[in-house]
């Protein structure tokens, strides 16, 4: 019968079909409920042996930040109620501004497991923003986790704009800062913190009549960066040329020859005589007198309060003198020799003029020249006043001490002569005469060195002591204390591009960049990012809880007993 | 089934539900402070109402698993399956915030995907496959009994090349004892016959039918079995009427007849072939989209008791 035959008709062809066929195998079926079997028990089976492992990364919403990682296979230390402060904390390492516990997160009840406030202060202190904030939001409010390998301070702006849209206190006071800022854009521009006296003033970059630096301290930051400037060549002879930038025309000091990044690179340190000023303004106060460790150098007062300057400057001389007394004799003792000659202190053998040391007074009473001084430099100051007295206390090298601390001899010097004998004078007119000697160099020198090396940069008051006073520099160590600022990204930059020192010659100018410099860079949209987290901090770091947690480290990896 | 005017209402139902939800979702996502999240009450409900969806998707299989359950209209519950369980991808999708998310929930959306497309298809399918199938199969039977009618044929067909030639010597397994519609085993007098080929009676053989014998045995058994494969003559419809021709042109008129009722179950196996094959995409869909989706149900469900409880 042929398939086209109307005789083969469907009632024909049912007669090939089985009636029970669906109770028998077949492939298509069989497959399916294979299928349907294995692929959900593979699915249980992955759940299954997460949960055998005590894994429950699968869980997660998204990877848990990188500082959190260590907690993502365990939701509890995390989505639980966490410990209680005063359990877990040292009340010292509790700053008094944390945020109360279990604030803006009720602890889980029952089945739910919320992410509290407890459990993140179990290590962080969460330190609150403000005293006087209106509104304190949950931890996990702003903090989002499970958004990947992220910052969880990379918080956006709409958060800090939830209060500062419309700024308000607590007491209903008017707002410190500015009441309504919701972006950069918006941003005022920025405010400095000015030192008058006691108090400190804000003080922002636009109000140009009451900008001023107060710091007490002269410089000229132009002249600093002149090209070629003048000892330039022995600052790269003493220190090499890693500071030292090539000009048009020449070399310059580097604005890092003085203002050095700090260790994390965020801010620079703070200029430090010895480490950014000494090399060119040593503070010298006489070619005569030598620095006792070094005797090859000349000794250089330290760069530190003007009464340890005095007694440094009185004991060198006492030391000199007393070196004086006691001179070796041939040819171990012909440097000595020489420098209290130049002292006066030895009366001079007869040598060549050519071999006269410099400031040696040369026979017949002359004076010999000094090296002309250059007032215009701190390296003029004069080895050796005019007007100095001439007292020459010994002809030879007879032993006598000079006591310290009193511009009275010691009895030592007093019976020099007896003891010693041989020296010019008698013992006590020997040791007054010293006291002498020391009392009348030092007074010779000291208003010198104040005048010309101290006053050369500080502001100097005398209080009716034979000793100035410095006045506190009061250099600020940050300009805008508010906000925190990293130069480590931005090291591609020049530094005059944002700080214009090229053209500050004095020290009254602030040479802070204006917020639209920022702008420059820091924008929405193809720009820096530029959030409020770039610059400012939410909590108050300085509450932060003290490097001593509560944990032991088994605790914090499993999350017992916490 | 087939999408036709009976749909509307389900169609615009959905749209109206997923206009609602996209107005809702729209101005959430701008004013959210941390974005679009899937613990927020908005995307909490999104995840509630889309699981909810996908929960009803799934009870179609379990009403045809119990027919006897009569809770609506079989119709209802596919087009509810349909509908609905489209409408909830895009409640998913505003459930996560348009991201995979962590582990489980990457796996749950990639397995959803796959749910929906194949879906889709089977849908596409479903609009497609019967009508080709009515115009491309006439001779359509029950897709599991398509082997066991094929060795049917095979063994009318060894009867017939038999009793023109001559026994054929080839190993015929013995058909299995299965009931079959419109009689018995055995013929009974009076009733229809329980094959629907007569037993064919024997001719004389002649020297000619052993052209029949050979082209029988090499080209035309093979495309009688079950497994049939390759790209034999028989399974190209041109080349297989060429084949016949020849045959009839060297065989006697007597023996015509047995070479076109050759050809015609050659024909029909060649239906079955292709209704194999179009019932493979009509239904194949099925075997990735009904077990990814008891997975997706069973790991939608951990993912709800574990994300609601943290």
């Amino acid at each position: 019968m042929a398939a086209g035959d109307s005789r083969y008709s469907a009632k024909i062809r049912a007669k090939r079909i089985a009636l029970e066929y669906f109770k028998q195998p077949h492939p298509f079926r069989r497959w399916r409920f294979i299928l349907s079997v294995a692929v959900p028990a593979v699915a249980a089976l992955w759940l299954l042996v997460y949960a055998v492992r005590g894994d429950q990364r699968i869980y997660n919403g998204g990877r848990v930040s990188t500082a959190h990682t260590m907690f993502e296979k365990d939701c509890v230390v995390c989505h639980g109620p966490g410990p209680a402060p005063a359990a877990t904390m040292p009340t010292a390492a509790a700053p008094a501004t944390m945020l109360a516990a279990g604030v803006g997160g009720a602890a889980p009840r029952g089945y739910w497991a919320r992410v509290t406030d407890n459990a993140c202060q179990a290590c962080h202190a969460g330190p609150r923003h403000h005293v006087n904030e209106t509104f304190q939001p949950r931890c996990a409010s702003c903090h989002r986790e499970h958004g990947g390998r992220a910052l969880l301070v990379q918080i956006a702006d709409q958060h800090c704009a939830q209060c500062h849209r419309d700024l308000k206190t607590k007491d209903g006071a008017p707002p410190a800062y500015h009441a309504s800022i919701t972006a950069l854009r918006q941003h005022p521009e920025f405010a400095v913190s000015l030192h008058e006296g006691d108090k400190v003033r804000r003080v922002r970059l636009d109000q140009k009549a009451e900008l001023r630096d107060t710091a007490q301290i002269n410089l000229n930051h132009a002249k600093h960066l002149k090209v070629n400037l003048k000892g330039i060549e022995d600052v790269e002879a003493q220190l090499g040329s890693a500071h030292l930038a090539k000009a048009k025309g020449g070399r310059q000091l580097a604005c890092t020859f003085c203002h050095r990044p700090d260790g994390r690179g965020e801010y620079m340190e703070p200029v430090a005589y010895e480490k950014n000023c000494a090399v060119c303004h040593p503070l010298d106060f006489d070619g005569r007198f030598v620095d006792s460790a070094a005797p090859d150098r000349p000794a250089v007062v330290p760069h530190t309060r003007p009464g340890v300057v005095h007694a440094y400057l009185r004991g060198t001389i006492a030391d000199a003198f007393d070196q004086c007394q006691s001179i070796p004799a041939g040819e171990a003792g012909k440097t000595l020799r020489q420098r209290c000659v130049d002292l006066e202190l030895v009366k001079a053998p007869a040598e060549p003029a050519g071999d006269q040391p410099r400031g040696l007074r040369r026979g017949g009473g002359e004076e010999a020249p000094a090296p002309a001084p250059a007032p215009d430099t701190p390296r003029g100051l004069r080895r050796r006043s005019s007007l100095e007295p001439e007292i020459v206390l010994a002809q030879d090298d007879s032993p006598r001490r000079l006591r310290r601390g009193s511009d009275e001899p010691s009895g030592d010097a007093a019976t020099g002569s007896a003891s010693g004998g041989g020296a010019a004078g008698s013992g006590s007119a020997g040791g007054g005469g010293g006291a002498a000697w020391v009392a009348t160099q030092l007074s010779t020198i000291e208003p010198g060195l104040f005048k010309q090396r101290c006053e050369y940069c500080h502001t100097l008051t005398k209080s009716g002591g034979a000793v100035p006073q410095v006045v506190p520099t009061a250099i600020p160590a940050r300009w805008l204390p508010h906000a925190r600022f990293d130069h480590a990204p931005h090291r591609p930059l020049a530094c005059v591009e944002c700080h214009k020192a090229t053209t500050s010659t004095e020290t009254k100018d602030v040479l802070m960049p204006a917020i639209g410099t920022c702008r420059d860079c820091h924008k929405p949209t193809g720009g820096a990012r530029s959030g409020c987290v770039e610059c400012h901090r939410y909590h108050d770091k300085t509450q932060e809880r003290d490097p001593d947690g509560p944990f032991k480290v088994h605790q914090l990896l499993t999350g017992a007993g916490r | 089934m087939l999408i036709d005017r009976s749909h509307r209402g389900w169609i615009i139902g959905c749209l109206v539900v997923l206009a609602a939800a996209t107005a809702i979702y729209v101005p959430y996502v701008r004013h959210a402070l941390n974005g679009p999240s899937g613990g927020s009450a908005v995307g909490l409900t999104f995840g509630v109402v889309g699981f909810a969806l996908m929960i009803f998707a799934g009870a179609l299989g379990a009403r045809r698993k119990v027919p006897t359950w009569q809770i609506g209209r079989g119709t209802f519950w596919m087009r509810g399956h349909i509908w609905l369980g489209l409408l909830s991808f895009p409640l998913i999708l505003f459930h996560g915030g348009f991201r995979l998310g962590g582990p489980l929930t990457a796996v749950l959306m990639i397995l959803f995907g796959i749910v929906i497309v194949s879906g889709i298809l089977g849908v596409l399918l479903q609009q497609v496959m019967p009508r080709l199938m009515l115009t491309r199969v006439p001779l359509e039977t029950v897709y599991e009994q398509i082997d066991s009618i094929v060795l049917q044929l095979r063994g009318e067909s060894d009867e017939l090349v038999a009793a023109a030639c001559g026994p054929l010597l080839v190993d015929t397994p013995p058909a299995p004892a299965e009931r079959r519609a419109g009689g018995g085993l055995v013929d009974r007098v009076g009733q229809p016959r329980s094959t629907p080929r007569a037993h064919p009676a024997p001719l004389a053989p002649t020297p000619e039918s052993a052209v029949l014998r050979d082209a029988y045995l090499t080209e035309i058994r093979p495309f009688l079995d079950p497994l049939v494969h390759g790209n034999g003559v028989m399974l190209n419809p041109a080349r297989a009427a060429t084949l016949f021709r020849e045959l009839r042109t060297a065989l006697p008129p007597l023996l015509h007849n047995t070479v076109s009722e050759l050809e015609a179950t050659c024909d029909e196996r060649r239906q079955l072939r292709d209704q194999k094959r179009l019932h493979h995409w009509l239904h194949g869909w099925l075997l990735v989209h009904i077990p990814l989706s008891l997975a997706l149900l069973l790991l939608g469900t951990a993912h709800a008791v574990i994300a609601l409880r943290y």
